[in-house]
């Protein structure tokens, strides 16, 4: 006896509903890509980090997550992850030049901002750097990406430490 | 095509696993490469992610049982790691979806988490074909449990205080070459690792030694004759710098 699959097999991507394959073994990467959310595949098995997405919230390599596992969750690509002052930082810092890596990283730091800077708590160097474990990226050499996110963190903790006045 | 089944207790769990060539589904983090890499089609993903109870970490008297579903990074499971999380292991991303459970039974390896619970005298608790049992976490055979087999939690003693060192090309993203942990404090004691995804092999005797600040010279020779010949040394030297940050104030790591 096996327990019954009582699950409706679907998801949402960046606030849209899609369905979900009831069987089979392909990653959420390849669903999304099915479904026409195109997000880079670098090595297939979680230690690059381009194909970061937020599931439930939470950044997480896309090809590492089968696709059922994403049944009832929502899913958020870079299209709606990405916090706006961390995009235009990451510009004025020349910290994108292929753009592979940019969309993962995006979700993660623009994830670690909204969960620090934006709740008043300072953010290092050296914790953008943490952040960054698993995010390869082969043309910048990281620090234009950490400079980045250090002062989009000052802008947004400014921002709202102004707010809570 | 392989169906995927989400059992809401661990009956039904050891039934589903019992299906075929059921593929147990703890974190993903080795199964979805794995499925990707080779095109395996197992029947059935039993996937534990809604198993009642399989997120849970349960202090009790000193103890620590943590469900199969707990990712390494919980902050629950700090004590373990001596306070931290462990950013040896794998990248952030994978320590928030990684299991303890699954690291520890994994036929992928490289199980570089159980030397850690080994020294806190971890036990699984595995429900198969003809019941549930408790098996030391070093017991598991490389190639995982056998098929059917669902392990549904990890028992381990909370350490006052626990020591892991080890030898890796670079502090992080790398793998345990050779790896000593320690634990002072009820039912912990010692273990080596050697060799990527090599067995984690427990140290005998060496309680005694740890909860000695003199003891240092006892312990490493009691890690080094756990040890293979030609790593005797490294190992004898890690044993030293683990005792020491038992010893040393304010040491946890
Ligand atoms: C980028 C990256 C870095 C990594 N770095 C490390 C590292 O530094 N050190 C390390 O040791 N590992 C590492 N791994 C491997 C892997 O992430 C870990 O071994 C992880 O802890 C496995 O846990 P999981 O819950 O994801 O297991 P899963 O992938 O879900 O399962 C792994 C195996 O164990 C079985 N299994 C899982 N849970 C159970 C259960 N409760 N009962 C019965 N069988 C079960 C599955 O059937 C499968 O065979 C890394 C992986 C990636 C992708
Ligand atoms: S493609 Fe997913 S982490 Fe590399
Ligand atoms: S910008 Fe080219 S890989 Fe990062």
């Amino acid at each position: 006896m096996t327990a019954p699959d009582v699950r409706a097999a679907t998801c949402t991507v960046d606030g849209r509903p899609i369905t979900l394959p009831q069987t089979g073994t392909e990653s959420l990467w390849d669903v999304l890509e099915d479904h026409g959310v195109a997000l880079p595949l670098g090595c297939a098995s979680g230690h690059c980090g381009s194909c970061t997405v937020l599931l439930d919230g939470v950044p997480v390599p896309s090809c590492l997550v089968p696709h059922a596992e994403a049944r009832g969750r929502s899913v958020a690509t870079v299209a709606t992850a990405a916090d706006d002052a961390l995009v235009a930082a990451m510009a004025e810092h020349g910290a994108v030049q292929c753009g592979f890596c940019s969309p993962g990283i995006v979700v993660t730091l623009s994830w670690l901002l909204r969960t620090t800077a934006a709740v008043g708590q300072p953010i290092t160097a050296d914790d953008v750097r943490n952040a960054l474990t698993g995010h390869l990226c082969r043309c910048t050499g990281y620090t234009a990406v950490v400079q980045a996110a250090v002062s989009a963190a000052s802008k947004i903790s400014a921002a709202s430490k102004a707010a809570d006045r | 095509m392989t169906r995927h089944v989400f059992p809401a207790t661990w009956e039904q769990a050891g039934h589903a696993a019992l299906d075929g060539d059921a593929v147990v589904v703890g974190g993903a983090t080795s199964v979805q490469p794995w499925l990707t890499s080779t095109g395996a089609q197992p029947s059935v993903l039993v996937h534990l992610r809604d198993v009642a109870g399989a997120r849970s970490v349960d202090g009790m008297a000193g103890r620590l049982r943590i469900g199969a579903m707990v990712p390494v990074a919980d902050p629950a499971l700090r004590p373990v790691f001596g306070g931290t999380e462990p950013v040896w292991f794998a990248t952030p991303a994978v320590r928030r979806r990684a299991t303890v459970v699954g690291n520890a039974v994994s036929p992928f390896g490289p199980r570089e988490v159980v030397p850690v619970l080994a020294a806190c005298g971890a036990r699984l608790v595995v429900l198969a074909e003809g019941g549930t049992r408790s098996i030391d976490v070093t017991a598991v055979p490389p190639n995982g449990l056998e098929p059917g087999a669902v392990a549904c939690a990890a028992e381990l003693a909370v350490p006052e205080r626990i020591a892991f060192r080890r030898v890796a090309l670079r502090p992080r993203l790398s793998r345990t070459e050779i790896g000593v942990a320690a634990a002072l404090g009820d039912g912990c004691g010692a273990a080596i690792s050697v060799g990527v995804g090599g067995p984690t092999l427990v140290v005998e005797g060496a309680a005694e030694f740890l909860r000695d600040p003199a003891g240092s010279p006892g312990f490493a020779a009691a890690c080094c004759s756990a040890a293979p010949d030609p790593v005797r040394q490294l190992v004898g030297g890690l044993a030293v710098r683990v005792h020491r940050a038992l010893h040393e104030p304010g040491g946890r790591s």
